[in-house]
């Protein structure tokens, strides 16, 4: 499986911090390699979080998001002991499901 | 006589040995693997900037150097969330790359609970040691760092 | 056939299976707008997207360095206070694709988003957002001192 992404999540006055660091090498397919050939694209395309049940955020990458992508949102209706729960599909299919407790 | 020789040779390699052993626990430096370099911050936001800069002038040189910053003190404050330097640019970008190219940001907790500064808020790409001080002599005594103090 | 391969074989059977009998909607096992992420314009991407234009609004907030060293990672951090708003998407004019990401904010979520996006040159950068069905959007120019698309 890929490296895990770090995902912490804080709740405060009733709405939910959420920051993401993940882990992936976001190739453009712009570059070139050392013999001149282009290196072919590698990116997360979807990411997805949940909790309780619920998805409370959607994301679409493509490849000009930076490499080791942060992402941070927030939402309402989660409490602290609640775990959310994101997911990221690269587009090789490789996927990556990482959780954290609101805190 | 003999039994004296006897003991003597066996003291003598029994030193022979230890030598060996402790040549092969901290890696000879020059003689392959890669060189490891742990830099202390623990002045302050001005120290951080110019350290952004000597870390990326570091990996242009030696890209197979091993880095990690240690964070104590006032070092810990550019990697609290939000932080801004003299030019109000914020740190996100430059230890995001950094991290991006293998360098480690350890923060001292000891310095965070002194300070009241909340680990979660800390930059993502931050990690959180027991003590930053203990954290630089370790990295040199076990594991064969040198130091560096930008 | 290597591991790997089998196991987006089976994936896309299963999800393909799943749309067809409509147990997952199409839309999720489509999740990835490729029209809008090859799209080469602002105006092209807006389409793709499913608008016919783009309204600027003040009640976007864009929160972006003015100048950034390392095109390589731009911080960027977008606020609607637009009423209804349910969709966000960054888009750097001059990359070779002019979307670089783009957000769905469900009921409950607040409508912000903070990520951070590559550059090739100074350009200027997009906040675009849906509210109430209709695409507003603010900007501002973000120069680049050292490109970071690579080639």
């Amino acid at each position: 499986m890929a490296d895990p992404m770090r995902v912490r999540a804080t709740e405060n006055g009733g709405v939910v911090d959420v920051k993401i660091l993940m882990k992936h090498e976001m190739e453009t397919g712009q570059r070139k390699d050392a013999a001149g050939k282009l290196i072919p694209a590698w990116h997360i395309q979807t990411v997805t979080a949940q909790c309780k049940g619920k998805e409370v955020f959607r994301a679409q990458f493509g490849p000009a998001v930076s490499k080791d992508p942060f992402l941070s949102f927030k939402f309402k209706g989660g409490a602290k002991g609640d775990k959310v729960t994101v997911t990221w599909v690269d587009n090789h299919g490789d996927k990556r499901t990482d959780e954290a407790t609101i805190a | 006589m003999r039994r004296a020789f006897i003991r003597a040779s066996a003291a003598l390699a029994a030193i022979g040995l230890t030598a060996k052993a402790a040549a092969q626990a901290a890696p000879a430096a020059g003689k392959g693997g890669r060189v490891r370099v742990v830099y202390q911050l623990s002045e302050g936001i001005d120290q951080a900037v110019r350290a952004m800069a000597n870390l990326r002038n570091h990996l242009n040189a030696a890209p197979d150097t091993k880095i990690v910053v240690v964070a104590f003190g006032y070092g810990v404050d550019f990697l609290v969330e939000g932080a801004r330097d003299a030019r109000g640019n914020t740190f996100d970008a430059a230890v995001s790359a950094l991290s991006s190219a293998g360098v480690e940001f350890r923060a001292c907790h000891n310095t965070l609970v002194a300070r009241k500064i909340p680990e979660d808020k800390l930059l993502m790409e931050a990690k959180v040691v027991p003590a930053g001080v203990v954290e630089i002599a370790r990295l040199q005594f076990e594991d064969g760092y040198a130091y560096l103090k930008p | 056939m290597n591991s790997k391969r089998r196991e987006v074989l089976r994936v896309t059977a299963v999800l393909s299976l799943m749309a067809a009998t409509g147990l997952i909607g199409e839309a999720q096992a489509a999740e990835w707008n490729k029209a809008a992420f090859d799209g080469k314009s602002v105006s092209d991407v807006i389409k793709a997207l499913g608008g016919s234009g783009t309204e600027k609004s003040n009640a976007i907030v864009f929160n972006a360095p003015d100048i950034a060293e390392n095109g390589a990672v731009v911080p960027v951090a977008v606020t609607s206070n637009l009423p209804d708003t349910e969709q966000i998407a960054i888009l750097v004019e001059k990359n070779p694709n002019t979307l670089a990401a783009d957000f769905t904010i469900p009921a409950g979520t607040e409508p912000f988003v903070s990520t951070r996006v590559k550059m090739g040159q100074t350009s200027i950068v997009y906040a675009a957002v849906k509210a109430g069905g209709k695409w507003y959007v603010a900007s501002k120019e973000i120069k680049v001192t050292l490109g970071g698309c690579g080639g």
